[in-house]
């Protein structure tokens, strides 16, 4: 037994009723700092990730079942097999594309969507065309210089998603 | 003391127990320790175990609390009114303190408390249950160690604590072995509020003791073993009206000369003398009214300085039990 007994006193009960009242006040039962915060946020963002990532393996699953393309929130990941489109997206890039309203698209957009023998395209819009009916379709051309004109006109119920853009450094 | 209905559980249940341990008697004969013990602790009952040996208390003590063998009868410890076979059950049904080594000496006593007692939940609530942990702190008088480190409390302190840590255990039995530990004033007072505190969790205490006043003051029922026999088991109320004898008190500066004069007066009494003291005891077959008393010492001129009139002591119950045995 050390020779000095340190008993309680009222000051010590005050100061750890005081201590105990702020614990209370906070949101997580202890005082909220810039430590707190960023486990906060980098718990928060970890979830995200990994939300994101188990909704993108079910889609994949779901879509690979019914023989679509795979898309989250209607955005799609397509890889450059051909050098069609070369310069502009050279062999090997990958492109994000989104959903789009297949009978709005003008000359320049760049589209992929599904040739009659069921191969699947990407392709800049060349000239938009009107039939006497008022049904749109559309002529479609690789950018690579010797590209010509593509033979089968492109009609709307074929396309897929409109080109946003490439992802850099791929 | 409480008045108990026959709606209690019973907890603890023993009968005719007989301990492993001998001794050697006067005759050299071998006998044990103890035999023919029975008891019934039901929930809500504080129980008290002395002897006249420290070893046989301890001993009974251990086999209630399921630390020792013994020889024969039964000690059983009940859970849902069915009596409990397994050992594992047994130990997790009574919490038994000898000694104070499970307490960790480098926290304060809330955080001890907190430590043994709480389950892991999430830090919002833990200040909140530490808020009331301080507050039932300061209600049983333990206030004034409630932030003091463990490490600089006394023995019996730590006891005391144990015995609240118990309080929050599933155990519906308390066992507390103290024969060693002799308890101050202040902390008798600060144990009967934690013994209310665990009558009011419906669960009981078995405490052994050498210190007849800690049965006094904190106890219900009272087993008391002489030379290996139940010399006395029933409440404490009862042992006190019964075996005390003593029925005045009698402080006089010179009690010296009042011994012939009572003795005279009261035929049948014996008259024990301690410092400035008289115990009068009574063993003769006619009860005196303390109006009779103070009218007998008047008529014959013998006015003591202070006359008290004895309610009955565990101590000298005790004490008859083993002169009259």
């Amino acid at each position: 037994m050390p020779n000095e007994r340190k008993l309680t006193t009222e000051d010590d009960i005050k100061a750890m009723r005081e201590e105990l009242i702020s614990a209370k006040t906070t949101r997580y039962g202890f005082k909220v700092n810039k430590k707190h915060i960023k486990k906060i946020i980098s718990n928060t963002i970890f979830t995200l990730i990994i939300g994101c990532l188990v909704l993108l393996i079910a889609q994949v699953i779901m879509v690979k079942r019914s023989g679509l393309t795979p898309n989250i929130f209607g955005y799609y990941l397509y890889n450059i097999t051909t050098g069609s489109m070369h310069p502009t997206y050279p062999v090997g890039s990958i492109i994000i594309s989104h959903e789009t309203d297949p009978y709005n698209l003008q000359v320049g957009d760049v589209v992929t969507f599904y040739s009659t023998s069921g191969d699947r395209i990407t392709h800049r819009i060349y000239s938009v065309n009107y039939d006497e009916n008022g049904g749109i379709s559309y002529q479609t051309k690789g950018d690579n210089p010797s590209n010509t004109v593509d033979k089968e006109l492109l009609t709307p119920d074929r396309i897929e998603a409109i080109t946003l853009f490439k992802v850099p450094f791929i | 003391m409480d008045i108990k209905d026959d709606k209690q559980k019973v907890l603890l249940l023993v009968e005719d127990l007989i301990s492993m341990e001998c001794f050697k008697n006067e005759d050299d004969k071998i006998i044990p320790f103890f035999s023919d013990v029975s008891l019934c602790v039901k929930s809500q009952e504080i129980w008290g175990i002395s002897a006249d040996e420290a070893k046989v208390a301890q001993i009974l003590c251990e086999i209630l609390g399921s630390m020792r063998t013994y020889y024969s009868g039964k000690c059983q410890i009940t859970l849902h009114g069915k009596a409990i076979k397994t050992k594992k059950l047994s130990i997790e049904n009574v919490f038994y303190i000898d000694n104070t080594n499970i307490i960790l000496d480098n926290m304060n006593v809330l955080e001890e408390l907190m430590f043994l007692t709480t389950k892991k939940t999430k830090n919002k609530f833990i200040a909140k249950k530490q808020e009331e942990m301080l507050d039932l702190l300061i209600s049983l008088g333990l206030g004034y160690i409630s932030l003091t480190m463990v490490s600089q409390l006394y023995a019996t302190e730590k006891l005391l604590l144990l015995v609240l840590i118990a309080c929050f255990s599933s155990a519906d039995v308390i066992i507390l072995n103290a024969v060693k530990y002799n308890f101050s004033q202040e902390e008798i007072e600060i144990f009967l509020k934690i013994v209310k505190y665990i009558k009011s969790k419906n669960k009981s205490l078995v405490i052994a003791t050498m210190e007849p006043k800690l049965i006094g003051m904190l106890c219900d029922k009272t087993v008391f073993l002489y030379k290996g026999h139940m010399s006395f088991c029933g409440t404490v109320k009862e042992l006190q009206q019964k075996a005390d004898k003593v029925k005045f008190v009698i402080r006089s500066e010179n009690v010296k000369e009042l011994i012939e004069p009572l003795k005279s007066i009261l035929p049948g009494w014996k008259i024990k003398k301690d410092n400035d003291f008289l115990y009068l005891f009574n063993y003769s077959k006619t009860e005196i009214q303390p109006k009779q008393f103070y009218k007998l010492l008047s008529d014959n001129n013998i006015f003591p300085d202070i006359i008290k009139i004895n309610k009955g002591r565990v101590e000298n119950s005790f004490t008859e039990l083993m002169e009259f045995n």
